[in-house]
């Protein structure tokens, strides 16, 4: 049976082309389980590179849909008669979608695989981004953003399915280049919707029309990448997810287990509130920025686009510059190194956050300082997802559906709180949410490991990587040897116990039958 | 104009504000390229199939893909790059062009004009369509010799409070440069004393829908407000605005809509069938 054959000894460290004869072969190095254990950016390789490629490429596009509005707005509050309270409801409708969206989108992908849900989900949110071109009043301005922002869940795919390629020495960084070009379409939207618009009037239209007829290119741009991962796209090195449930060597998993282990494990909770207050920061600050500058400042509506855009395309390498920090950091401190890093960049987000909101005086100072304060968020949230597939196995894609949907409601929480109505001045309302970002980064020191430690106690003598992921199945599950994907985790996870655990001392190996 | 927020070019620009415009237009792309620069030129971790290579037959378990290039310091080095490199960007986006210096007062002008429109209050136009003829006179109250100065008239359309209400876009401003309630031209003509000036104005078709009136300036011969006049808030009139949508992007959006969620249920269908088989 292929389940017992990974069991043997020889597993810990054989290449995974020379294992079972049926296992395939691939152009990059793999581990046990057929994760890549390199990255190389500008490859195409199938399927690792390009399942990176197509992921980030179809985040990306939803990115691009969801904030496509927002540089139009001068155009479509006058077409359509908003006033500024029906701009900012469907500002937060935009991004309040995807909070329970990507809550189901973790448990949609540990059940059919990423490539099918993130495709399902990306082709039916594509129609909301088609009739944005045709709305005509303000119920369905909030609508289209509503059900455009649902499109946001692929991140959760997106992480699952590089989570799924990439082992753990490449996860962080995997991962901080498919979340970080993703969200860089929230940047470069700014300039292009503007563009597309003005082509579209030289090419004879009037506004009111070329300003619809722009909302067609990011549509199709998502249906197109939503069609490539259908069809060139598989789940796992080995296959797709029916295909290795078929053949058995993948257990098909239930939902009320999945559910079990992804909302009974407190770091998920953690992890959810600390993404909260990054990446919930930059989809507030996306929002508000060009306004910020605009009005403050008197520059014109495309400086401010250009200063909210740069904000935004930081992310081409601050994202993963975080997510490789985390994995630098592992492999000197091992999974308490992720930890004080993650503590120690998002508090200085939180940092440069009230600085900005105290240099509002000078324009060339909030410009310097946004851009710096842009750098850390988006680290902060590489970082995040350098610990997230380490807290759970059986429930990967739920613990990543859950830390995606803290972070779209610490959006929705932050922008409700303190850029909605007249309460605070704009800068008064940044300043205040620096300081809540650094009190709800505190946790971080609660995040604890046994077999690896957390930010203030090390780890527990005699506690294994594969004693804490075998606590999620069952003695039963693990006669059946459902549990074979996590104990490969396990063994590949070694080095996560820092320098002297990767360099020397071997992880006891227990076979199933013993347990 | 609104196309005036997204082109910084206007429809019927002064030579002196094409010359600003430019300016600021070179500003920005400067500050573009530098950026972009700036942020593509950050060297990109590549691919350690040196290393790899390097690490000679032994297999790449994961223990010994650790032994990949030393990352730390050149991170840090990198790090710090990223960071000159973006605030040299910032120094250049510094230089943009500082707001213009304040305008003319409404509060100091002189409301000289008497102004009608042809509209009962609460007429409904219709954009690019519908017409109505705009009067001015000076007011008999004036003394003889307040028009000298005057060298030609500016008709504008302003929006009516209701609409600037929750707006901020559209908000009155007594400092005439900052004024953003008076958005459209009707017309500019030269002044003639002692005559009743008049236009014929078809709604233009990038006017939205809202409620407007009509105020009046009158320049001298620099071309600054020096009196003004308007019609009264009771003679605001409606206007319904081109939606823009046209029947044939009614239809590209619905056959759009169709497909993509066709092509995803073929797909469904398609692996079911291959499940089963």
């Amino acid at each position: 049976m292929a389940a017992e054959s990974e069991f043997k000894p020889a597993a810990m460290a054989v290449d995974g082309a020379e294992t079972a004869s049926s296992k395939p072969r691939f152009r990059m190095p793999v581990d046990s389980d057929n994760k890549a254990t390199e990255f190389w950016l500008f490859s195409l390789e199938r399927p690792h590179m390009s399942a990176f490629h197509m992921a980030w490429f179809s985040f990306f596009c939803c990115f691009v849909s969801t904030f496509a509005a927002p540089p139009l707005l001068p155009l479509i509050r006058d077409t359509l008669d908003l006033t500024a309270t029906d701009i900012g409801n469907a500002g937060i409708a935009s991004v309040s979608g995807a909070v329970f969206a990507r809550l189901a989108m973790g448990t949609a992908c540990d059940l059919v695989g990423p490539r099918l849900a993130s495709a399902a989900i990306i082709l039916l949110t594509t129609p909301a981004v088609y009739c944005s071109s045709i709305m005509n009043s303000a119920s369905a301005f909030l609508l289209a953003r509503f059900f455009t922002g649902i499109s946001l869940a692929s991140f959760v795919s997106t992480q699952f399915w590089m989570s799924s390629m990439f082992s753990s020495n490449k996860v962080g960084l995997a991962n901080g280049y498919a979340g970080g070009w993703g969200n860089l379409g929230g940047g470069i939207v700014q300039l292009l919707m503007p563009l597309v618009y003005q082509a579209i009037l030289r090419a004879g239209s009037t506004p009111f029309t070329a300003w619809r007829l722009a909302f067609f290119i990011p549509a199709l741009m998502q249906s197109c990448s939503a069609l490539a991962v259908l069809a060139f796209g598989q789940d796992m090195p080995d296959g797709n997810y029916r295909k290795l449930h078929r053949s058995g060597e993948m257990h098909r998993a239930s939902v009320g287990s999945v559910l079990r282990h992804g909302v009974g494990n407190y770091r998920a909770w953690i992890l959810a509130l600390l993404y909260g207050y990054c990446f919930g920061v930059e989809l507030t600050v996306n929002n508000i920025i060009a306004q910020y500058f605009f009005d403050l400042f008197g520059v014109n509506l495309q400086t401010a686009g250009l200063i909210a855009a740069s904000f935004g395309m930081v992310n081409l390498v601050s994202r993963p510059v975080g997510g490789s920090m985390s994995d630098g950091l592992s492999r000197r401190f091992g999974m308490r190194g992720r930890l004080w890093g993650l503590w120690a960049i998002q508090t200085i987000e939180g940092v440069l956050c009230i600085v900005l909101g105290l240099v509002s005086g000078s324009f060339a100072a909030s410009v310097a300082v946004m851009i710096l304060f842009s750098l850390f968020v988006q680290a902060a949230e590489g970082l995040t997802f350098g610990v997230v597939p380490f807290v759970s196995r059986r429930a990967l894609g739920l613990v990543n559906g859950m830390t995606g949907g803290g972070g779209s409601l610490g959006a929705v929480l932050t922008q409700y709180i303190f850029f909605h109505g007249s309460r605070y001045k704009t800068e008064t309302g940044i300043m205040y949410m620096g300081v809540m970002i650094i009190a709800c980064t505190l946790p971080t020191a609660l995040i604890y490991f046994p077999q690896w430690g957390g930010m203030l106690a090390g780890p527990r003598p005699g506690v294994t990587a594969e004693d804490y992921y075998n606590r999620e199945w069952t003695a039963e599950e693990r006669d059946k040897g459902y549990n074979a994907g996590s104990v490969r985790f396990a063994e590949n996870s070694v080095r996560e116990g820092g320098r002297s655990a990767a360099s020397g001392i071997q992880p006891m190996e227990s076979s199933p039958a013993d347990v | 104009m609104i196309s005036d927020l997204f082109t910084g070019s206007a429809i019927d620009p002064t030579p002196r504000r094409q010359g600003r415009e430019r300016g600021q237009l070179l500003g920005q792309r400067a500050y573009i390229f530098v950026l972009g620069l700036s942020v593509l030129l950050h060297p990109i971790p590549s691919p350690s199939a040196a290393q790899a290579a390097a690490s000679g037959s032994s297999p790449p378990s994961p223990t010994t893909a650790y032994t990949s290039r030393p990352s730390g310091a050149a991170m840090a080095r990198r790090q710090g790059a990223v960071v000159v490199s973006l605030l040299a960007a910032v120094l250049l986006g510094a230089c943009l062009p500082a707001p213009a210096a304040a305008g003319v007062h409404l509060s100091t002008l002189p409301m000289a004009f008497a102004v009608t429109a042809s509209t009962k209050p609460g007429q409904v136009l219709h954009s690019g369509v519908d017409k109505l003829t705009v009067t001015w006179s000076l007011n008999t109250t004036e003394p003889a010799g307040a028009d000298d100065a005057y060298k030609s008239v500016t008709v504008k359309l302003c929006y009516a409070l209701v609409s600037q209400k929750d707006r901020g876009w559209r908000k009155s401003n007594d400092d005439l440069k900052k004024d953003k309630a008076c958005q459209f031209k009707v017309t500019q003509q030269a002044y003639a004393a002692g005559a009743r000036g008049s236009f014929e104005y078809t709604v233009a078709r990038d006017v939205p829908t809202a409620s407007y009136y009509v105020r009046a300036y009158a320049l001298d011969a620099s071309g600054t407000q020096v009196a003004y006049g308007q019609t009264g808030p009771a003679a605001a009139f409606d206007v319904v605005g081109i939606t823009g949508i046209h029947a044939s992007i009614k239809v590209a959006a619905g056959v759009f809509s169709a497909f993509s969620v066709a092509a995803l249920a073929f797909f469904f269908v398609v692996e079911n069938r291959k499940k089963n088989k």
